[in-house]
């Protein structure tokens, strides 16, 4: 097992900005590295990080779910974000290799699903004030529906998930997740 | 339970209702593996015996929903269970290999959410793990229920 993060309410994360509003708001953001990108995840929004551990595999999953993991007893299904996004890394590249070592999941609930992101690193903390967000337009096009944001912060440039649409297009049997 | 199983008995028999331990009717299909609680299977027989097709109310392939990309390659070697939901019994056809086995109640784990779209027309709520072996728990009502446009009379 690995660090707790603060559990929040599994609200869709801090209102932003309309346009000019609480400039000084700070909010606090998990920041993962998935395929040398940068994405973050309202901290409020992260149960937990798990070590990466193999996962059992089920079948006919779609490649972005690797499998489940258990946590005390409870199945938890994996989304590999990475090979969603066609970045590369994450669950199929590197495991057993140093890469590995750096690996996390980050267990998430949204949508009255619970998941969790596998990340090539977990980055940390940082407190992301909510006035420095912007419209994700660096953020490449299959990962651009499922970002809401951006921040531009001096660890690089973080691309905001979207969890409630990431999970929804991301589910097996749904339109984006169909098995492959 | 009644009819000859074709495959191990990998433990001794069990009753569910101790609370402790699940008998479970498992085939193979496609590459899945499919359970059933077992005192919900009546009876499994070959797919060449009429006789238990004639009396059933409709026969269920399972490959028609589990592989239907892959199209049917016939039910002739396959074996048939006859399960019974809350309204009718149904021959459902399965592979060609039966098995039971009995698992540790501790062994079954619902199936998260995120997951349950993919094998929802199968009724599966919930999987067992025991040894290397994954297998998908088949609510027979569920299935009966979701499956019926499958269902031939």
């Amino acid at each position: 097992m690995g660090e707790q993060v603060p559990k929040g309410d599994a609200s869709s994360g801090p209102t932003l900005p309309a346009s000019v509003a609480q400039p000084a708001e700070e909010s606090p953001l998990l920041v993962l590295r998935i395929g040398g990108v940068l994405f973050g995840v309202w901290a409020e929004q992260a149960e937990e990080v798990l070590d990466w551990h193999k996962p059992t595999p089920l079948p006919n999953m779609p490649k972005h779910v690797p499998g489940v993991l258990f946590r005390r007893g409870e199945a938890i299904a994996l989304l590999d974000v990475g090979a969603f996004f066609n970045l590369g890394s994450g669950a199929g590249e590197g495991a057993g290799f140093d890469l590995g070592s750096f690996r996390r999941v980050v267990v998430v609930t949204q949508a009255e699903m619970r998941v969790g992101l596998v990340c090539d690193q977990v980055r940390g903390v940082i407190e992301a004030r909510l006035d420095k967000l912007k419209a994700p337009d660096a953020v490449g096009q299959e990962a651009r529906e499922c970002v809401h944001a951006q921040l531009d912060h001096e660890i690089g440039l973080v691309a905001i998930l979207q969890l409630t649409q990431l999970l929804q297009a991301a589910r097996p049997g749904g339109e984006e997740g169909e098995v492959t | 339970m009644t009819g000859p199983v074709a495959g191990p008995v990998v433990a001794g028999v069990g009753d569910e209702d101790r609370g402790e331990v699940a008998d479970l009717v498992v085939s193979s299909l496609a590459d899945v593996v499919l359970a059933f609680a077992a005192q919900r299977v009546e009876e499994i027989v070959d797919v060449a015996q009429q006789e238990p097709v004639a009396e059933s109310t409709g026969v269920l392939d399972l490959q028609d929903l589990v592989a239907p990309r892959a199209g049917s390659s016939g039910a002739l070697g396959r074996r048939m269970l006859r399960v019974r939901s809350r309204r009718v019994a149904t021959h459902v056809v399965v592979g060609e290999s039966v098995s039971l086995v009995q698992v540790p109640k501790g062994a079954r784990h619902a199936l998260p959410a995120f997951l349950a779209s993919l094998w929802h027309e199968l009724g599966v709520q919930a999987f067992v793990r025991y040894g290397e072996t994954v297998a998908l728990l088949v609510d027979v009502d569920a299935l009966l229920d979701r499956a019926e446009p499958f269902v031939r009379r």
